[in-house]
């Protein structure tokens, strides 16, 4: 019964990314011009939104197992934030996309950000809503900083926009080919790791006494969640809740899978809701386009709200 | 008989806390108990041997050689924690978690075989678990859930199992269904138990030597055949008349 519920579920899940793909590519007569949009536009776009997708539900997800706090998203703990920080500062001072230099100051804030909101839940008793509160803290931080930056440099103001409610579109082929380059390599570190994030989900403790060395562990899983989110704020901006509502949903349609598929899952799930939501902002307010951030924070912020309804209702 | 693990000097504080003050103590029986009043130590004392916490003064020797010289997964092989009790925010099937006790055995990009499978089912049949493999643990009964981390520790195939509070919360036959396990693997393979317990009828019966602690140190051992008579001692331990244990005990 159970294998059968999750056929059909299958079944509709493709059909639904088939007919997304089909309608977002519109695939009728080729001309020169609809190549030219195909090529210079549509398909830059998709595989933005591609990246953007994977490397926030990943994030999001094992940065909830490694803290053992479901609330936990690389946008509310303020790593999204940091990272929007650094791409600002970087394109006042004029480094150049994707040099060393930049990847390494994005990288740099971001890392810092996940690690100062987790070392300041682990100092206070009750980790779970600490480490929120830091986040909320730290946020804040980094966006009055943005917007001293964004009052005193023109350059930023248009940045600002566009990477505080994300944007898909403008992104050369180079940009978008080197962000795949990354994120693999990121997916097949985590992947070799993931049975000891597993020990670590189930228990801290119990994961010292079976041999994994966890302050290392978490040490370098922190900088492989900041480094994924880095990449997706540099390809598009922030864009909120993902990382929180993904990883819960992929969890209660396939709560058996091992957590090995499951990411991997859950990371096509990201892309999949990111498809959905652009469809929607590209085609709601036909012709004025919305930011893709708007979907993802609405139906984020009302999902977050759920979640901490139910965690009060079972903790009661 | 040789002693399997040996404690000298050994100081903790937590901050400002002193909580281990020079505690020395070795261990050689089959089952050994650790009792004493709350908060005098025990879970710490168990924590360093196993390895969470690092930060202590003073020497561990496990099989005549310092934990600190062994490598973790060494150490992993040789010994098991078993919590009190596991909180986890997410579900886990009790397959998973078992596998995760095969996890020291494991060279680094290997993937389970079928050994260690086949490990898993000869456990899970041996304490009754076969039929709950696939169910999550966080749907378990709490007797059920201990169960499996202590089959988690077997499936680990240590010599030595350190068991914090591992029964408190479980009824009569589950307690008892839990030692007499333990009780039948020192027999066949020879494993060494070290556990901290509340329940001292539980301990007599079970038990080959009880150690009693206070105030973080060993306080005096006893067998389980002189509780009896070591009943004034105890009673000092736990602050309470010797009638009232006497009692209890019996």
């Amino acid at each position: 019964m159970k294998k059968n519920k999750n056929l059909i579920f299958y079944k509709i899940f493709f059909s639904a990314l088939l007919f997304c793909l089909f309608s977002y590519f519109s695939l009728t007569i080729p001309s020169d011009y609809d190549k030219d949009i195909l090529i210079n536009l549509r398909i830059p776009r998709f595989l933005t939104l591609i990246i953007t997708g994977f490397s926030l539900s990943t994030a999001g997800m094992i940065l909830q197992l490694l803290t053992k706090n479901p609330l936990a998203d690389p946008f509310i703990i303020g790593t999204s934030g940091s990272s929007m920080l650094a791409i600002i500062i970087s394109n006042i001072i004029g480094l150049k996309f994707y040099g060393f230099e930049y990847f390494f100051l994005i990288l740099s804030f971001s890392v810092s950000a996940t690690l100062i909101s987790y070392k300041i839940s682990v100092l206070s008793s009750s980790q779970n809503t600490s480490l929120l509160l830091s986040g909320i803290a730290l946020n804040s931080f980094v966006l009055s900083i943005i917007v001293i930056f964004v009052i005193f440099s023109r350059d930023a103001t248009v940045n600002f926009f566009h990477l505080s409610f994300g944007s898909f579109a403008y992104n050369e082929y180079r940009v978008i080919g080197y962000s795949f380059f990354i994120i693999s390599i990121l997916f097949i570190i985590i992947s070799v790791l993931i049975e000891h994030i597993k020990i670590i989900a189930f228990d801290e403790e119990k994961a010292e006494t079976l041999g994994v060395n966890t302050k290392r562990l978490k040490l370098i899983v922190f900088i492989i969640t900041a480094a994924l989110t880095s990449v997706s704020v540099s390809v598009s901006g922030i864009i909120g809740f993902v990382g929180l509502m993904i990883p819960h949903i992929t969890r209660r349609l396939l709560s058996n899978a091992d957590l090995k598929i499951l990411f991997l899952i859950n990371a096509v799930y990201g892309a999949f809701f990111l498809l959905i939501s652009d469809l929607a902002v590209k085609s709601l307010f036909y012709p004025t386009e919305l930011p893709p951030g708007v979907i993802s924070s609405i139906a984020g912020s009302i999902f977050f709200i759920w979640l901490v309804l139910k965690r009060e209702k079972r903790n009661e | 008989m040789n002693n399997f693990i040996k404690i000298k000097n050994l100081f903790f504080n937590y901050g400002e806390k002193k909580v281990l003050k020079g505690l020395g103590a070795e261990f050689s029986a089959d089952i050994v108990g650790i009792c004493g009043a709350n908060g005098c130590g025990k879970t710490t004392l168990l924590k360093i041997i196993s390895g969470i916490i690092k930060e202590y003064e003073g020497e561990i020797e496990i099989f005549d050689k310092n934990i600190k010289d062994y490598k973790k997964k060494e150490l992993a092989t040789l010994l098991s924690f078993v919590p009190g009790e596991v909180n986890t925010p997410f579900e886990f099937r009790v397959m998973d978690i078992l596998l995760m006790g095969r996890l020291p055995r494991l060279n680094f990009l290997d993937s389970y075989s079928k050994t260690d499978f086949n490990k898993i089912f000869d456990i899970a049949d041996k304490i009754g678990i076969r039929s709950i493999l696939d169910r999550n643990f966080n749907n378990l009964s709490n007797g059920e859930r201990q169960l499996v981390l202590v089959a988690q520790a077997l499936i680990q195939g240590s010599s030595v199992i350190l068991m914090d509070e591992p029964t408190s919360h479980l009824d009569i036959n589950h307690k008892i269904k839990i030692f007499d396990i333990l009780k039948n693997e020192t027999f066949s393979r020879k494993i060494k138990v070290i556990t901290v317990l509340h329940d001292l009828k539980l301990a007599a019966d079970y038990c080959d030597e009880i150690c009693f602690m206070n105030d973080g140190k060993f306080d005096f051992k006893l067998k389980p055949s002189e509780l009896l008579t070591g009943c004034d001692k105890i009673s000092k331990i736990y602050s309470i008349s010797e009638d009232k244990i006497k009692r209890y005990i019996l």
